[in-house]
């Protein structure tokens, strides 16, 4: 049985992003974790294993790296990149484009002479895992988050800590928890 | 005894006199009397006439074989019975015979109260007839062949089905009880009048050197026009419109009127002639021009390319209008240009071996070759001399731009040896996307102005926005009905966003089309439109004068607006207002939506936040920017799928900012 957990916490250190979700964190990042249905906690072995658990980085037995690119709605895109390395250390960055948006205002519905606007979002996370001899893995990370909504510019740290605990006693059975921000 | 048996022999050797015989016939017939004959009775020596009704002495005793029976009632009966008189002896009364009926009496003081285009109306006395007593109206073109136009009792009669224009004779008899027709009195004359003589619809009063003026005007393009007549206040500033200085065939549009001998300025108006001579009332058509001796000068401007313009090619046109003055008063036009800055005028070189600098006689037009100039600003005057040698000390400058890479105005010569123009809008035209026009249509060209000199036509852009999204386009057609000498009308370049849409449209740009308003059914009809990617521009050949724009075919969803976008609840005015319920402005507004639409919200990660239908019969829906538990959506990118009841979807991108 295996056991994951991940407690992440996520500190804003803009007041300007209280109510703020970064929504496009919780897109999956690597198409392992799109085919998994997201459930990566305790299964993460690629380079993007620190964005779901970083005490998955220290069942990593040699160097991963990832790339993605998923386009989503009416131009809108977001792109990762993950390293994991065998010494345990992982290293991703993420971000979203809104693409352009029609702006319109109350006085302006039709916004035929508005400037359009934008949503840029982006997440650089580095955290560091460790197998031990009794079995566990720890973990932890540390995610700097920064924000330019129509030129609203916010930005907040985060830090996860992970536990996943390999058990042979029942091989093929994993069990998983997981809080992910 | 002897004397009695004497006696008994006379009376039976005296003749019997014969009784006059029926019928009795009555020669005369009147309202008041009837004229009697009767067959004479050999040897009367006169007749006793007993009259029913009864006249002066009864019977009454007359020489003749007539008796007129008069001082009757008119629409009465009347008879007579006669008897023969021989030697004093009266001889039997003629048997009792039908009664004779007088006339009803005339009608008296029959005349026209009001004679309409096609219509007249007519009244009469009864002159002492029944009211019951039936009045026969009947009118004649020719004055000789009556037809009964109605039958009435009343005392006039509106006739409505007379012809324009045309003259009828009416009268009116009045019929007695047994159908027999009065006599009438006279008929009158009606003369139907023409519909009132349309107005010229354009009148020009132009001053010509001398003292002369020239009127020129325009037909009112209707066929019933038989001429013009032209009034002038002869300096006094009141028009006499009772005498007019001249009468015009309806084959004249221009009068030359003068010498006047004054400066004083001169008012003229011009009345039109129907067909049947009706001419338009008062005022009519007006227009004033000075009268001048010698004029004060001609000033011409630089007409085409319009100030602005950015112009390429080799073969540009130049052309003036005047000012002041006109062609006629001109010797001639010069053309000059500058670099924008310097001091020197130079005069234009014009690009046609044919043509020449300066221009001796209208148009005043010249073909410049731009490609051997560097581009950048230039400025061009038109300087008019006038027939004294005077030339125009202060001719204005229109600046221009030399610019090949994005020109609003290409000359090239083409292949026949012609000039073709080519105008175009944009890109920095004002894009109108606001401005419906009708059966879906989608205006997205603000105004333009065109001119014409000779052969050619000038289109320019027009930056006033009160030109509105049409362009008026005016073509020499009997030189553009030559296709060798077409006319480009071009779209450069419209405005869009995203992926292709046009600004305040979810409209894909590639959906655009040139299009000509058909005059005759008010419609726009789309025309086959060109479309160059690498240039980014529409186009489409044009053969007729009319009104053009370049036009969006629109339904649905396609004008569904969101707004505001981004959403900042709090911030500024027009960025979002916290949603409540009794703003319309407040939250996210989805307007112009079709009857029954569903509007679905989703976040970035496809979570379905919220689902609102908007009410039937409205085309509006606010969201709250809440989720369906209440709670605020995050700052954050939402995608909005709106549904159309016909099943139909559009999706819009929406920011949220806290």
């Amino acid at each position: 049985m295996i056991i994951g957990i991940s407690i992440a916490f996520l500190l804003f250190l803009s007041a300007q992003a209280k109510g703020a979700a970064f929504d496009f964190l919780g897109v999956d990042a690597s198409p392992r974790a799109a085919a998994m249905g997201g459930a990566q906690t305790a299964s993460a072995r690629d380079g993007l294993a620190v964005v779901y658990n970083p005490a998955a980085l220290g069942s990593i037995r040699s160097n991963q790296v990832s790339f993605t690119h998923s386009a989503h709605f009416i131009g809108t895109s977001i792109d990762a990149i993950g390293i994991s390395h065998a010494s345990g250390v992982g290293f991703s960055l993420r971000r979203l484009d809104s693409g352009p948006i029609a702006r319109t205002t109350v006085a302006d519905p039709d916004g035929a002479s508005l400037e359009g606007a934008r949503l840029n979002e982006s997440a650089a996370t580095l955290g560091y895992g460790r197998a031990f001899s009794f079995g566990p893995r720890f973990g932890a990370s540390l995610g700097l988050f920064q924000r330019d909504a129509d030129g609203q510019r916010s930005s907040a740290v985060a830090a996860d800590v992970g536990l996943l605990w390999p058990n042979a006693a029942v091989p093929g059975v994993d069990v998983a928890a997981s809080r992910k921000t | 005894m002897k004397t009695t048996i004497f006696a008994l022999w006379f009376a039976a050797a005296a003749p019997a006199i014969a009784a006059v015989a029926p019928p009795l016939t009555a020669s005369s017939v009147g309202s008041d009397r009837i004229e009697w004959i009767w067959d004479p009775v050999p040897g009367a020596q006169g007749y006793k006439v007993y009259a029913d009704p009864p006249r002066g002495p009864y019977p009454e005793t007359v020489a003749a074989t007539r008796f007129v029976q008069d001082d009757l009632p008119s629409d009465a009966t009347a008879l007579i019975r006669v008897s023969a008189v021989i030697d004093g002896a009266e001889g039997p009364i003629s048997q009792p015979q039908s009664a004779m009926r007088t006339l009803a009496r005339p009608a008296l003081g029959l005349s026209v109260a009001e004679a309409r285009t096609n219509g007249a109306t007519l009244t009469w006395f009864a002159n002492g007839n029944s009211p019951e007593t039936v009045a026969v109206v009947e009118r004649s073109t020719d004055g000789v062949e009556f037809q009964n136009a109605v039958e009435t009792t009343q005392w006039s009669y509106s006739a409505n089905d007379l012809a324009v224009c045309t003259a009828y004779k009416f009268r009116v008899r009045y019929r007695n009880a047994d159908g027999a027709l009065s006599v009438s009195h006279g008929a009158v004359d009606v003369n139907t009048l023409s519909p009132p003589p349309s107005p010229v619809p354009f009148l020009q009063a132009t001053a010509l050197v001398g003292g002369y003026i020239k009127l020129a005007w325009s037909s009112p393009g209707t066929n019933d026009i038989a001429g013009y007549r032209i009034y002038g206040d002869d300096g006094t500033g009141r028009i006499d419109q009772e005498t007019p200085l001249l009468s015009a065939s309806s084959a004249a549009f221009s009068a030359v009127l003068g010498p006047f001998i004054s400066s004083a300025s001169y008012r003229f108006a011009v009345r039109t002639v129907s067909a049947c001579g009706r001419v338009q009332a008062p005022p009519g058509a007006e227009a004033s021009a000075p009268a001048m001796r010698s004029l004060s000068g001609v000033r011409a401007r630089v007409a085409f390319p319009q100030a602005g313009a950015r112009v390429a090619g080799r073969r540009v046109p130049i052309f003036a209008e005047f000012v002041v003055g006109d062609a006629g008063q001109a010797r001639q036009v010069r053309f000059d240009y500058r670099k924008m800055g310097a001091n020197n005028w130079t005069p234009l070189t014009p690009a046609g071996a044919l043509q020449a600098n300066p221009v001796l006689s209208a148009p005043f037009l010249v073909h410049w070759d731009v490609s051997l100039f560097a581009p950048g600003n230039y400025e061009l005057r038109a300087t008019a001399v006038d027939f004294s040698g005077r030339a125009d000390a202060a001719a204005a400058a229109a600046s221009f731009r030399i610019d090949p890479s994005l020109p609003t105005c290409v000359g090239e010569n083409t292949a026949a040896g012609g000039t073709m123009v080519t105008a175009r809008f944009g890109p920095d035209q004002q894009i109108r996307t606001g401005a419906a026009l009708e059966d879906g249509y989608w205006a997205v060209l603000s105004g333009a102005t065109t001119s014409h000199a000779g052969d050619e036509v000038f289109i320019s852009l027009d930056p006033s926005p009160s030109s509105g999204p049409k362009v008026r386009v005016i073509l020499p057609n009997s030189l553009y009905a030559d296709s060798s000498r077409p006319f480009r009308l071009s779209l450069a370049d419209p405005k869009r966003i995203g992926r292709g849409m046009l600004a305040g449209t979810s409209v894909g740009i590639d959906r655009l089309q040139l299009a000509h308003l058909d005059p005759a059914t008010g419609r726009w009809v789309e025309l086959a439109t060109t479309r160059d990617a690498a240039s980014r521009s529409y186009s489409t050949e044009i053969t007729v004068s009319g009104e053009y724009s370049a036009v969006l075919q629109v339904s649905g969803l396609d004008t569904t607006r969101v707004f505001p976008n981004p959403f900042k609840p709090g911030s500024a005015a027009g960025e979002g207002k916290t949603f409540d319920s009794s703003d319309p402005d407040s939250g996210i507004v989805f307007d112009r939506l079709p009857s029954g639409a569903a509007i679905e919200i989703f976040d970035i990660n496809g979570r379905a936040l919220r689902r609102i239908a908007a009410a039937a019969g409205s085309s509006r829906v606010q969201w709250d920017a809440r989720d369906s538990s209440g709670r605020d959506a995050a700052t954050g990118i939402f995608l909005a799928v709106i549904t159309a009841p016909d099943g139909t979807k559009i999706t819009r991108k929406l920011l949220i900012v806290r």
